[in-house]
């Protein structure tokens, strides 16, 4: 209860401060245009504030700081779901079913729904934060080299089976090749070089973000430019509230989404991407109307919002209690921290708890605030429907551009964004989801690292994988799942499921 | 698509093969005492190994498909669907901006650059096949400069100014 | 109309005597380059640093991260820009002085004016509930069970490798090294029980250890650490192994040679009047276990060798490089 004070003091102390009002609603907005703009993300804001606020009192400066990131993270579904672009890896998920919906005309419901469930989402993993965080910092922990691992592989394999119809093997061979992007460049053990060939920008790696923008970005423009006739979507007319009973609904999904969101989070490495991905996968799973995910299904749209959201505040959780980030945006957040003389770690729910729930109540007003912009923005925002490509889209490529310069300063990486836009439009038009291709080069470095370093900790011998009990599970849940593509396996398996429950529905 | 899958198949395959020898060929680190499963190559190789697999299952999916089709012509177009003027309209986005962002960023102011290339782009696109548009060149010629000015201006700023970001 | 407004500026600090000696007067932002990710240890003291120039000159300092390549790729990048004293880099003076052993930047430590901010040391840290309490006990257990017990490090190049190898070195033993993406990560795995220690900085360590998760047996220097929060001083290392030559890890910003001589002159009169009284610095340097070094010059120059020199020749003897150090000019300092 105690806590419950630290948190309601602080509260009021924001409401009641007209600076504070002020500095929280620029932060949100201006992260959520870092967002919403293709090239910039959550890293590269919180890192820009950092430097800008660091005259700020620490109690500020760090409230600056959290409203870009909640921001930010809200802001990439936007440009998901108006032009099928993510703004950050966070919303890939967002544009699967965000789009569809957007071209059939309801993009102001889409980007209602996406907004409810980012709000949720935050105030699930919030109340995480609040209620139970030196306990999350724990299960962070019990997360090793193996569960690493097999959590990367299952990663890639649930996003190739998801932005996929049907058969898995073009998604899967996207995430092979998109962690076999990411091996290029020095490796984590040796320092050894790999596929540079001396190239000095090479040996660096490519960079995520430009390959983001190239496969996402430049890929779509492309696609869009190739249609003769291409109609805007019209002018959506629809509700951007959504109607309360249209969100209960979906109560199910939107707590269990939220839950692996928060998870994710936490695990370091694995960010507000895979929050997006695992929770949309559940959310496929366990939902009656399976066939509707990637057509413009509520459900996949609210999962995938609401996965990424609880993962901001789940991040921050071990930055708390551990002094580690749970993904790239929060370890410049800790960064942060530690300048403005903050020390975050074990000690400091004994040594300083109003602090944690000072935090917590930064995370309240971001999600406010982004709730009431989002809902705010919704309608000038539907205007970038109704202009027409021919103007839109050069424009969507300079910020793709200069955002690829941006992140790090080297024409280098405008030429690795040109190289994913082409070769990313071409195994689009063969069919080859670009998601997943995304999440391996993501994923790519934790994989690697995890299952070399795996086998030295277990002197090669590899049962050290599957003896603890998490890391079992996931590495049975990605044999099934590859198992179960395998037509002449999954047939029969089906049939006997369905002679035992009744009915159908085993085949995902 | 049976056609464009035989060929990436053979693709992915030669690429997986060649990854994994590439990865075979990489420093081990055995001599300096370290473990056989900590080599650079081991991650990327076993990927080449599972490309290469997987593009063969891919292969023999095609062929089978090929077999089954039985019609071996009209697929032809099947990587662009033949939609008239749509290669063109591929070609044409990409000489635009690879031109921009390969060749003009850079070696020219950038909000010149961007304003450049912004206006060229939109002209092109609103004009070509729309003989109604060509009439009233001088009206989207207007707007499109316009747009192309504030666009270079705008964005320059910003990322300069706010962003703390240099141009290119 | 900035660039008056700068120049009667440092006029006015000129004639109130607040102003440096150097007439350096920056009339455009100055960048300094971080070339590791955002947030990690060299990240969080440039970030202090740059705010303590501004406050000195009255420039705009923007920090940059362009991380990638052991730092190489943002070296580089400070290396080929204009010489105009506006891009900098920033780092461990360790690495920059590496770069050309390993082939990766043809630079030489000579070639960069130091400006040295703190020094890093490692410690020895095993997870609490490891049986060994002091130094002495944890040798025993290596030399009972060679190869046996794992030590965390950041990486082949990190400054928890060097300290291991050197250790490994002097008091003939084996370990198995387990290497992750950077100095956290490494401390976490050993707060989780995956490897049994870890000997990377203290910087990392200070808060495990404050919290008790893990036991600290000994500092690589010669005279104990204190951290602040934690009750007892740290022992020394050479209490165990006498022959250990301590060669701390020096943080700094980095400016290339051949930029106009005032900024050199600018630079060194901050430093001299600026840094070394910093607070902000100092409790920085308190709080994480760091050592304050605010120094530049040849002194700086000669303090960065002898982990320079360890660096260097642990990569060559370690089959990493085929470079010998000695044709660049790099001497082996300790006999080994």
């Amino acid at each position: 209860m105690q806590g419950l004070e630290y948190f309601l003091t602080a509260i009021v102390s924001f409401v009641t401060d007209p600076m504070a009002l002020f500095n929280v609603a620029w932060a949100t907005l201006l992260g959520i245009t870092v967002g919403a703009l293709p090239g910039l993300t959550a890293t590269l804001g919180i890192a820009l504030l950092t430097t800008l606020t660091f005259h700020m009192p620490a109690e500020s400066a760090i409230l600056v700081l959290v409203c870009m990131y909640v921001g930010a993270i809200y802001g990439g579904s936007r440009s998901a779901i108006l032009l099928n672009i993510p703004g950050t890896p966070a919303s890939a998920a967002t544009s699967l079913d965000g789009f569809p919906l957007a071209r059939s005309g309801q993009a102001g419901r889409a980007m209602g729904i996406a907004t409810s469930g980012s709000f949720i989402g935050g105030m699930i993993g919030m109340l995480a934060l609040a209620l139970i965080a030196p306990v999350l910092g724990e299960i962070a922990l019990s997360f090793k080299s193996p569960e690493f691992f097999w959590l990367a592989l299952f990663g890639i394999l649930i996003s190739g089976q998801l932005t996929t119809t049907g058969d898995s093997l073009k998604g899967w061979i996207a995430g092979v090749l998109g962690l076999l992007v990411a091996m290029i460049g020095q490796e984590g053990i040796h320092a050894y070089q790999r596929f540079s060939y001396g190239w000095t920008d090479l040996s660096g790696g490519l960079a995520l973000l430009p390959a983001l923008v190239g496969a996402f970005g430049f890929a779509e423009i492309i696609g869009v430019m190739k249609a003769r006739n291409y109609e805007t979507a019209g002018r959506a007319k629809d509700r951007i509230i959504p109607r309360p009973k249209e969100i209960w609904r979906y109560k199910r999904t939107i707590a269990r989404s939220g839950l692996i969101g928060t998870l994710m989070g936490l695990l370091p490495g694995v960010g507000e991407d895979m929050g997006a991905w695992m929770s949309y996968a559940a959310a496929k799973r366990a939902s009656p109307e399976k066939d509707q995910f990637g057509k413009g299904a509520p459900e996949g749209l609210l999962a995938s919002e609401t996965g990424n959201n609880a993962a901001v505040p789940g991040a921050i959780i071990p930055i708390l209690t551990l002094a580690v980030p749970g993904s790239a945006p929060a370890a410049v957040l800790l960064a942060a921290m530690f300048i403005h003389g903050i020390r975050p770690g074990p000690m400091i729910m004994i040594e300083s708890p109003a602090f944690v729930f000072q935090v917590v109540a930064m995370v309240f007003m971001a999600t406010i605030a982004m709730l009431v912009f989002g809902l705010l923005l919704t309608k000038p925002l539907l205007r970038v429907l109704s202009v027409p490509r021919e103007k839109l889209m050069p424009l969507i490529f300079t910020l793709c551009t200069i955002g690829s310069f941006a992140i790090a300063g080297r024409e280098f990486d405008i030429y690795v964004m040109l190289f994913f836009g082409v070769t990313g439009f071409i195994l689009r038009e063969m069919d080859y989801p670009m998601a997943p291709l995304v999440l391996g080069i993501v994923l790519g470095p934790l994989l690697d690292s995890s299952f070399r370093r795996g086998m030295v900790l277990f002197d090669g011998d590899f049962t050290g994988f599957l003896i603890q009990p998490i890391s079992a599970i996931l590495a049975a849940a990605c044999v099934i799942m590859v198992l179960a593509s395998v037509p002449f396996i999954r047939r029969p398996v089906v049939a006997g499921l369905r002679r035992l429950t009744g009915r159908g529905g085993a085949d995902s | 698509m049976a056609r464009a899958d035989l060929i990436t198949s053979i693709v992915f395959m030669i690429l997986g093969l060649a990854i994994a020898e590439e990865s075979w060929r990489m420093p081990t680190y055995t001599d300096v005492g370290s473990s056989i499963w900590a080599a650079p190559g081991m991650v990327p190789g076993l990927l080449g190994l599972a490309l290469t697999f997987m593009a063969a299952i891919l292969l023999f999916r095609s062929i089978k498909a090929r077999r089954g089709e039985g019609v071996p012509e009209g697929d032809a177009d099947d990587v662009l669907p033949p939609e008239p003027g749509s290669r063109g309209r591929v070609a044409l986005t990409l000489v635009l901006c690879l031109t921009y962002a390969g060749v003009l960023v850079g070696n020219m102011p950038f909000a010149l650059a961007t304003g450049l290339f912004t206006f060229v782009f939109i002209m092109i696109f609103e004009l070509w096949g729309h003989p109604e548009a060509q009439r009233n060149w001088l009206r989207h010629a207007v707007v499109a400069l316009i747009i192309a000015v504030i666009a270079g201006w705008l964005i320059a700023y910003v990322f300069s100014n706010i962003f703390f970001v240099r141009l290119p | 109309m900035k660039q008056t407004f700068a120049l009667t500026l440092g006029a006015l600090l000129a004639t109130t005597g607040l102003a440096t000696a150097g007439d350096w007067v920056p009339d455009q932002p100055i960048t300094i380059i971080v070339p590791w990710s955002a947030g990690g240890s060299t990240d969080q003291v440039t970030r202090i640093i740059a705010d303590e120039i501004h406050k000195a000159l009255d420039a705009t300092v923007v920090v940059e991260n362009q991380p990638g390549a052991s730092g190489s790729i943002g070296t580089k990048n400070a290396l080929d820009a204009e010489k105009d004293g506006y891009t900098w880099t920033a780092g461990a003076a360790q690495d920059l002085g590496t770069y050309q052993v390993l082939g990766m930047i043809d630079t030489s430590i000579k070639d960069w004016h130091l400006y040295l901010d703190v020094a890093n040391v490692s410690v020895i840290g095993v997870n609490a509930d490891e049986p060994w309490q002091d130094f002495g006990e944890l040798l025993e257990a290596m030399k009972k069970d060679p190869g046996k017990i794992s030590v965390a490090t950041g990486g082949i190049t990190s400054a928890g490798h060097n300290a291991m190898e050197a250790i490994a070195a002097l008091a003939g033993v084996e370990y198995k090294h387990v290497t992750y993406d950077g100095g956290n990560p490494a401390v976490i795995a050993t707060v989780s029980g995956e490897t049994d220690l870890t000997t990377q900085l203290a910087v990392e360590q200070a808060e495990m250890i404050r919290a008790g998760r893990i036991r600290p047996l000994a500092v690589l220097n010669d005279e104990p650490l204190m951290i602040e929060g934690y009750d007892q001083p740290i022992p020394p290392v050479t209490d165990w192994l006498k022959d250990f030559s301590p060669a701390p890890n020096y943080f700094g910003v980095f400016i290339p040679d051949g930029v106009p001589q005032e900024v050199i002159d600018t630079m060194d009169e901050v430093w001299k009047t600026k840094i070394a009284n910093s607070e902000a610095l100092k409790e920085y340097a308190s709080q994480r276990g760091a050592v304050f070094a605010p120094y530049y010059g040849e002194d700086a120059q000669k303090r960065v060798m002898p982990a320079i020199s360890k660096n260097a020749y642990l990569m060559f003897d370690g089959g990493k490089t085929k470079t010998d150090p000695a044709t660049l000019g790099i001497e082996r300092l300790d006999a080994k």
